[in-house]
């Protein structure tokens, strides 16, 4: 399985999580994905992601002309949004915690 | 910004295979400004459209779409215009004309044709935009598929002289009366569209042939007048749809 495949599950999650430090937009999302190290998104990947999450309501998001660059999509979480980024915190905590004591004990 | 040919390809593309998915109008126009604004900052930094496909135009184009409802109301309200219209084209000719009838092979064979041609465009339609077949490929298939139509169409047109006959046929002023009406329609299309060669395609369709029904010439005569008129008139559309689109995107060219 490829680290790609493995994202997959949690890049809403994790879209969630860059949303939640800020209001932001598609490639910027990429930029601040790639500081915390994921390297292996294809770019475009985000936004069926993004449209699922603005279909079930947990983000809300707003067209904005900027100064210099191209006419932007800015993403905020909804009220709802930020509770599934908590549920999804929760579930990652146990889930890693699991993965990491099953690897660790092999080694 | 300008955008590089390969991104603004895969944005119409975009557009045509979402649209021919039956999606929704405006979330279509929402998503191609949002991945335009991304292919802007993409290409400013050096990157292509592969990455935002990841590689595979089809797959990517599938996820996205997989993520939108198929909007079935918008499509049922485009329906009867639609249809007003193909009868229109169907028609109007004719009642111009004074040759309209109508026999039992008309009635079943056109409404087919109609419907299978216009199949058989989404068809390639959506092929092409995920394809990405040559320009000489895809103008060679719409032209075997305009053959094709144009062939059956006249191949319904013979046997309809030859074998049937007609069960109807309007009087004179009756046809008159059809013909006015598939002129209302043509005028109705193009406000609903806000497309003016919805309207000035009919006119050089039937335009020669509604002034030749008060001029006095032989038979061939008003055939070539009325063949050319309709040649210019496609030429002059396609001129003119030209000149827009290199107004609009210079770099294209």
């Amino acid at each position: 399985m490829s680290s790609s495949q493995m994202l997959k599950g949690i890049l809403d999650g994790c879209l969630l999580g860059i949303i939640h430090k800020g209001e932001t937009y598609g490639y910027e999302m990429i930029e601040k994905l790639e500081i915390y190290g994921f390297r292996m998104v294809s770019e475009g990947s985000i936004y069926p992601v993004l449209m699922r999450l603005q279909k079930d309501g947990f983000v809300h998001s707003v067209m904005k002309e900027s100064p210099s660059g191209p006419k932007r999509k800015y993403y905020t979480l909804t009220p709802a949004g930020e509770e599934e980024y908590e549920q999804f915190k929760e579930r990652w905590e146990s889930l890693s915690h699991s993965v990491n004591r099953l690897v660790k004990e092999e080694n | 910004m300008v955008l590089s040919r390969e991104s603004e390809e895969f944005i119409a593309n975009l557009r045509m295979y979402l649209m021919t998915s039956g999606k929704n109008d405006h979330e279509i126009n929402e998503i191609a400004e949002e991945l335009r604004g991304h292919l802007e900052d993409a290409e400013s930094h050096g990157k292509t459209v592969d990455s935002v496909t990841g590689g595979s135009p089809q797959t990517y184009l599938e996820n996205i779409s997989n993520e939108m409802k198929t909007d079935y109301f918008g499509l049922v309200r485009l329906a009867p215009m639609f249809i007003l219209l193909l009868i229109a084209y169907f028609i109007t000719g004719s009642a111009i004309r004074g040759d309209l009838n109508f026999s039992l092979l008309k009635l079943i064979a056109y409404p087919a044709i109609a419907l299978l041609s216009i199949g058989a465009y989404i068809y390639f339609f959506r092929k092409m935009s995920v394809a990405n077949y040559s320009k000489k490929k895809e103008l060679s298939i719409f032209i075997a598929l305009q053959v094709i139509i144009t062939l059956s169409l006249m191949a319904v047109l013979f046997m309809d002289i030859f074998f049937f006959e007609p069960f109807y046929i309007p009087s004179r002023e009756t046809m008159w009366v059809i013909a006015a009406l598939g002129a209302l329609v043509f005028i109705a299309g193009a406000i609903w569209s806000k497309t003016w060669f919805t309207l000035i395609l009919p006119l050089f369709l039937f335009g020669p042939d509604f002034i030749l029904q008060f001029l006095q010439y032989s038979e061939t005569t008003e055939l070539i007048i009325s063949a050319s008129g309709l040649y210019l008139g496609i030429g002059i559309v396609v001129l003119i749809l030209y000149w827009q689109n290199k107004k609009q995107n210079p770099h294209k060219l």
